[in-house]
């Protein structure tokens, strides 16, 4: 094919040395695009995954297209604060901050996302210790950030598999992660 | 090695320097201006519980595992008001990009906007998002034009017509979207064994989740076939010049299908069909004004 005439082309483009940066930096994109589709292990690892990962990062332009690329796995969910009263009884509260809210239902992808990421992140305990932190400032200077009695409840129902849905007539089993304000987060059955 | 250096020339050409019309740039701008807009005010209430430093998304442990530079203009506003006013401002931004008023610098603010909302709080960034922030990127580095307007509504100008690289860009990244996620899918057993969408519809993603589908297994089997193939074919109908409209078409019953069955999914739809627009070709715009020319008048 031939070149595009001048008179087509864009006054931005007139210039050689803007269209020279242009096209590289265009071929260069539609390179970092095409890599993406390989597997991740291909891609994320060494100066390729280095170069790569701070070019998307800089431009916004990540590629992990990973929606539901497996099944999900809650039915349900539902994410409390509790506080320990002095006689010893938990008594519930809205866990969305500012403002104690109560988690939203019917729920809601940005809320039921931003629980459930904090359940099996690295980082999620992190998160949790500066919640509760921040839930016991709001409370009060009665409040002690270091030992107060707040705890982070995600109720999470998770679906059985459709055979042990038929087998047993149970959708789904809860299961209680409670993140506390030190320690590591226990997983009651 | 000459041959070499102008085949690759040649191609370079043909993916970059052809010229298209305009209006389709113009379409993009102003579909993702508004999606990015719609995305924007459902946030809103929200704004404070994710971005502030009274919310539930720590700024600290975010930037201390953020794998990369930490790039986000809330690293340096923390306050509600000054989060209120990146809201405002961003959302100024866009209806400015929309309008084609100070396109450029309109669109450098949206972007920005993306890539500080999706670094500041990855826990509660969506598909969508994503999507958005990759075409941010795209539409900033894009040609703009003046067609569709303000401007061009008050002094009306011949069509221009402008290098496809932006264009060839966007229509690569959907693509992108399409097949990783669909190799993705095909290494999972659940999309083989076509169990995934009775699972899905069991969860709380889907708009009624319940025992009800049970019965259903064997269609939903199909179901889940029939959309995997979907995702996987979008991307080949939409490039081929002659099947483009059946991309359309299944990518708007895909999405469409999706996003009634879930719930919250309504923005992830309307954000793919905004991706589409990119497929548009010279000669579309004009076909889509007559006809809506060719419609009679309402009496």
């Amino acid at each position: 094919m031939d070149p595009a005439p001048d008179s087509l082309a864009a006054p931005a483009c007139r210039s050689t040395w803007v269209t020279r940066l242009l096209g590289s930096l265009c071929l260069w994109h539609a390179l970092t695009l095409v890599i993406c589709i390989l597997p991740g292990q291909w891609r994320s690892s060494g100066v390729v995954g280095e170069v790569l990962g701070q070019y998307q990062n800089a431009t916004g332009t990540q590629q992990e297209w990973t929606m539901f690329h497996t099944i999900p796995v809650i039915h349900r969910m539902d994410v409390r604060l509790e506080v320990t009263d002095p006689v010893g009884t938990p008594q519930p509260m809205g866990a969305v901050l500012p403002g104690f809210q109560p988690y939203p239902q019917p729920e809601e992808a940005r809320y039921y996302s931003l629980f459930d990421r904090m359940t099996y992140l690295p980082q999620g305990q992190k998160y949790a210790d500066a919640l509760l932190a921040r839930a016991a400032n709001e409370l009060g200077p009665a409040m002690d950030p270091g030992h107060a009695p707040l705890t982070l409840v995600i109720d999470a129902w998770y679906t059985r598999s459709l055979m042990g849905i038929h087998k047993l007539g149970e959708t789904a089993v809860e299961r209680t992660k409670e993140f506390r304000s030190s320690g590591k987060p226990t997983l009651s059955p | 090695m000459a041959s070499l250096r102008q085949s690759i020339l040649r191609l370079q050409n043909t993916l970059l320097w052809v010229c298209e019309d305009e209006r389709i740039y113009a379409a993009v701008r102003i579909g993702f201006a508004l999606v990015a807009f719609a995305n924007l005010v459902l946030l809103w209430p929200d704004r404070l519980v994710f971005l502030s430093n009274r919310g539930l998304v720590d700024q600290g442990v975010t930037i201390a595992h953020h794998p990369w530079i930490y790039l986000s203009v809330f690293q340096w506003i923390e306050n509600p008001a000054g989060i209120t006013s990146v809201l405002i401002f961003s959302g100024f931004c866009m209806l400015l990009l929309a309008l084609g008023i100070l396109p450029r610098a309109a669109a450098l603010v949206v972007f920005l906007w993306h890539l500080s909302f999706v670094a500041r709080a990855p826990l509660v960034v969506t598909g969508w998002d994503q999507v958005l922030q990759a075409f941010s990127f795209l539409v900033l580095i894009s040609p703009m034009g003046r067609a569709w307007s303000l401007v061009s509504s008050w002094r009306p100008a011949v069509v221009a017509m402008v290098p496809r690289y932006g264009l060839t860009l966007m229509r690569l990244q959907v693509a992108v979207i399409y097949l990783q996620t669909v190799l993705l899918k095909l290494g999972s057993p659940y999309w083989r064994n076509g169990e995934f969408m009775t699972y899905y519809l069991l969860s709380h993603n889907s708009r009624r989740p319940g025992n009800w589908v049970l019965p259903y297994e064997g269609q939903l089997g199909l179901v889940t076939f029939v959309a995997l193939l979907a995702e996987c074919a979008i991307p080949f109908l939409l490039f081929a010049g002659r099947t483009r409209f059946w991309g359309f078409l299944l990518g708007f019953l895909l999405h469409g299908g999706i996003s009634l069955v879930s719930r919250n999914l309504e923005m992830f739809f309307a954000t793919m069909l905004m991706t589409y627009l990119a497929f548009l070709r010279d000669g579309d715009v004009e076909k889509i004004g007559q006809w809506f020319r060719s419609k009679p008048a309402p009496e």
